[in-house]
């Protein structure tokens, strides 16, 4: 039985606001459980309050837990030692500006023990890893958003962790700062990091991650394996490119119409192949066939729409 | 060691903060036995008015700069003085303007000194200069100029200009003697009718200083006293 | 300790380098000017003024430099929340605030005694007189209030929620600690009980700031300072600052970020 990195239990958090006769209570969790095994990628995805941050912030120690508990690496987070395994990337990292991106790392490490030439060496690893060696000298005042990020997923992984936590890596990165980043995290997979990922961006999930959890209204709607999702074309819809003049060919079908106005149509996953079939058998040719949006998010869109939910994405008194 | 507070230390740090606060308070009350030298609060206004005493007051105490208080208001106090207008009642807040500045400062010497001069022998208020003399006295024991200087008065009182004199030369002999006590000293030899000393002394100024006021006064003491030298040669001398 | 100095010299240099060093020379400028500008205008006791405005000026910076420090380390720190990745680390909470108790007391005590040295270089080099041993003690004693204020600042950076509030304690917790010496001669005065119990309470809350107050008395004859009086200065120095490091630390503990 794999071992859990992460393990969470009937977690809820629960915040009271406004004036103490009349508090406003929200729900930021409600009965969480979970759990995130060693040397996999798990992606928590959800809307912007669903508590995915709150979740994190329980697992780190910022917050306390209205009840539930939450064991990291075997242990409470409170032990040093199990920080001292533990990477973690806020979303949009900030630093003291006075100091180089170098100097930062030193820093970082220092708190994880390292010294002297140890220390100096094993910045120049992370720094070679994240990229940022030729600009490790020059203060943070003057980096750019990737730089700052690519610093930040650096400081994470100068301890060496076992386990690392990123709250909304991707979050404003160019194209080629979302490969780097993307690149980095492949490459801790293979050497056997557990990542806890918290994301929106579903090209990332589907590259990245093992399993994903979906969270909403503070509660886990759905745990699955994003290998399982990927292969059931089931949640998407698809268009078919068909040549409008062999509309005539279709005649008495429900497609006729739409393939003689629009070279084509919208088929739902679920229908995809009686449809191909039915090309096949009147001898249309298909041109094409492309899924309408990525399987992640069709899923994702899915999972979520079960039940209305108020504005903010919590569910609140 | 983990130092993180979980619940069953936090009763053993809250025990701690509660022994460690009583020790605190002791300390405080062991501490306040010497530190506090006598409060502000018991000088007077006397003719100043009330609310500027206690601005100044609130300023030193609040700010902890009682001597930065101190400094600037002494300059306010020589510039009462050397406003002319303030002569028309004859300075009458000076006296109260220097006890307020020595509250203030009770070791900065020139107050005492400039002040008692002036209140002594430039106001004819010796009982204030005196009473400034001796608060000064009691504050710094050990500041010779302040002893040498009521000595000065004293006798300036009796007018025994003989025996007030050597007291000013050793105050001036000293050193930092404001300019006026030269001015006083070089009176005082004139009234003890030793001109020639008078005269030296007031060359003295009239090369030394920068000031035209002063450039002026010396030169008409001179003249005056060349006249009175002239007038006591003998016939013999004078051909 | 390997942290605990980590963490302070992180925050000594991050310090530094917001330029807290041009508060320094601020000071250097405007309290040598206001010297010499007294010096000339009071007629006398020209070291006497040097060394009295040169330690206000070396108190003065170094409040200047506290209070600073907090307002822009709030910042960082709470709301741009740097402190979240430094916490996440394998430091304890104790051991990150008394860091930067050392970190944000080094760098005052660098101003200070750099002004410090500076104004008793100006009164031997250039006037030729003697630094009395009074001024020595007093500076000591400077740093040592700046020591129990930095402590003072930082718990309640640790409980305040916004930067103006935490300034605004500090700059309040500074003036009323220097009325210590009102406060007593209050408690000597007819009042009622219950409003001698309050003052009591403020008198015993409140850091007594006049105990560190030398530069009122580096000149006074009647002032004692033995060993006794060093004893007593410096156990109650570190038990107020141990006290309210404490209630810092505790507030640090259990503080939720939101």
């Amino acid at each position: 039985m794999t071992n859990s990195s992460i393990h969470i239990e009937g977690l809820s958090k629960t915040y009271k606001t406004g004036f103490w006769f009349k508090p406003k209570v929200t729900h930021a969790l409600n009965n969480l459980t979970l759990d995130v095994y060693e040397k996999e990628a798990f992606g928590l995805l959800g809307l912007n309050g669903a508590g995915k941050t709150t979740a994190i912030k329980i697992i780190l120690g910022f917050l306390a837990p209205t009840s539930g508990s939450v064991q990291v690496l075997g242990g409470k987070i409170s032990d040093r030692k199990v920080r001292n395994q533990i990477g973690y990337l806020s979303e949009l990292p900030y630093f003291s500006r006075q100091h180089t991106g170098r100097e930062l790392l030193e820093y970082f490490g220092s708190l994880h023990g390292f010294s002297g030439l140890t220390l100096q060496k094993r910045v120049d690893e992370v720094l070679e890893l994240v990229r940022m060696t030729k600009a490790s000298r020059e203060k943070v005042s003057g980096y750019s958003k990737g730089m700052l990020q690519r610093i930040g997923i650096g400081q994470a992984l100068i301890g060496k962790p076992k386990l690392l936590i990123c709250d909304e890596p991707m979050s404003g990165l160019d194209p080629v700062g979302y490969k780097e980043m993307r690149d980095i995290f492949i490459d801790l997979k293979k050497m056997g990091t557990t990542l806890f990922l918290n994301t929106h961006i579903m090209d990332e999930v589907e590259r990245v991650c093992d399993r994903i959890g979906i969270l909403h209204g503070g509660q886990l709607r759905e745990v699955a394996s994003v290998s399982d999702i990927l292969q059931s074309s089931v949640h998407v819809d698809y268009w078919v490119d068909v040549d409008s003049q062999d509309a005539s060919k279709l005649a008495g079908t429900p497609i006729q119409k739409s393939i003689a106005e629009n070279s084509g149509v919208q088929i739902k996953g679920s229908d995809l192949s009686e449809t191909l079939n039915l090309l096949n058998q009147r001898q249309v040719k298909t041109k094409g066939v492309r899924p309408l949006s990525s399987v992640m998010e069709a899923y994702f869109l899915k999972s979520i729409a079960a039940e209305s939910v108020s504005e903010s994405g919590r569910a609140s008194k | 060691m983990n130092w993180t507070v979980s619940e069953k230390p936090i009763q053993y740090t809250a025990l701690g903060l509660a022994v460690l606060f009583t020790l605190q308070v002791f300390l405080c009350v062991q501490l306040d036995k010497w530190v506090h030298p006598e409060p502000f609060e018991s000088s007077q206004a006397g003719q100043l008015d009330p609310k500027i005493v206690s601005s100044l007051r609130a300023a030193a105490l609040l700010s902890g700069y009682k001597v930065l208080v101190g400094h600037v208001f002494w300059i306010r106090v020589i510039q009462y003085y050397g406003d002319g207008s303030n002569g028309a009642d004859h300075y009458a807040k000076l006296y109260d303007y220097c006890r307020l500045a020595s509250d203030l400062n009770p070791q900065f010497l020139p107050v005492y000194t400039y002040g008692a001069a002036t209140l002594a022998y430039q106001q004819n208020r010796m009982n204030e200069g005196v009473e400034l003399l001796q608060k000064g006295i009691l504050a710094n024991p050990t500041a010779n100029s302040l002893k040498l200087m009521l000595a000065a008065m004293t006798y300036h009182n009796s007018q025994d200009y003989a025996k007030e004199i050597p007291f000013l030369e050793i105050q001036i002999a000293q050193g930092n003697a404001p300019t006026m006590l030269v001015n006083i000293l070089a009176n005082t030899y004139t009234k003890a009718g030793r001109t020639d000393d008078a005269i030296r002394l007031w060359r003295q100024i009239l090369q030394t200083t920068d000031s035209d006021v002063q450039k002026y006064e010396a030169a008409q003491k001179l003249k005056g006293l060349y006249a009175i030298a002239k007038k006591n040669l003998s016939p013999k001398d004078k051909s | 300790m390997k942290r605990i100095f980590c963490v302070a010299h992180f925050t000594y240099r991050e310090l530094i380098r917001s330029n807290m060093l041009y508060i320094w020379f601020l000071s250097v400028v405007v309290f040598s000017a206001l010297s010499f500008l007294l010096s000339i205008l009071s007629f006398g006791e020209v070291q006497k003024i040097f060394m009295d405005l040169g330690l206000v000026g070396m108190e003065f910076s170094g409040l200047l430099v506290l209070v600073l420090s907090l307002a822009v380390t709030y910042n960082t720190e709470f709301d741009q929340k740097a402190i979240y990745l430094q916490l996440a680390k394998p430091i304890t909470r104790g051991e990150y605030l008394l860091g930067r108790v050392f970190g944000f007391f080094s760098v005052i005590s660098l101003v200070v005694i750099g002004m410090g040295l500076f104004i008793a270089g100006l009164v031997v080099l250039v006037g030729g007189g003697q630094v009395p041993a009074f001024f020595v003690y007093s500076t000591i004693f400077l740093l040592i209030e700046m020591f129990v204020l930095t402590t003072m600042g930082l718990a309640f950076q640790m409980i305040g929620t916004s930067m103006v509030g935490v300034v605004l304690y500090t700059m309040f917790t500074i003036f009323l600690g220097h009325c210590m010496g009102q406060v007593e001669w209050l408690l000597n005065q007819r009042l009622a009980p219950a409003v001698k119990t309050m003052l009591r309470i403020v008198h015993f809350l409140l850091p007594n700031l006049e105990a560190f107050n030398l530069k009122d008395r580096i000149y006074d004859p009647n002032l004692v300072l033995g060993w006794t009086q060093w004893q007593e200065v410096l156990l109650y120095a570190f038990v107020y600052s141990f006290v309210v490091f404490l209630i810092g630390w505790i507030n640090l503990e259990k503080r939720e970020f939101m």
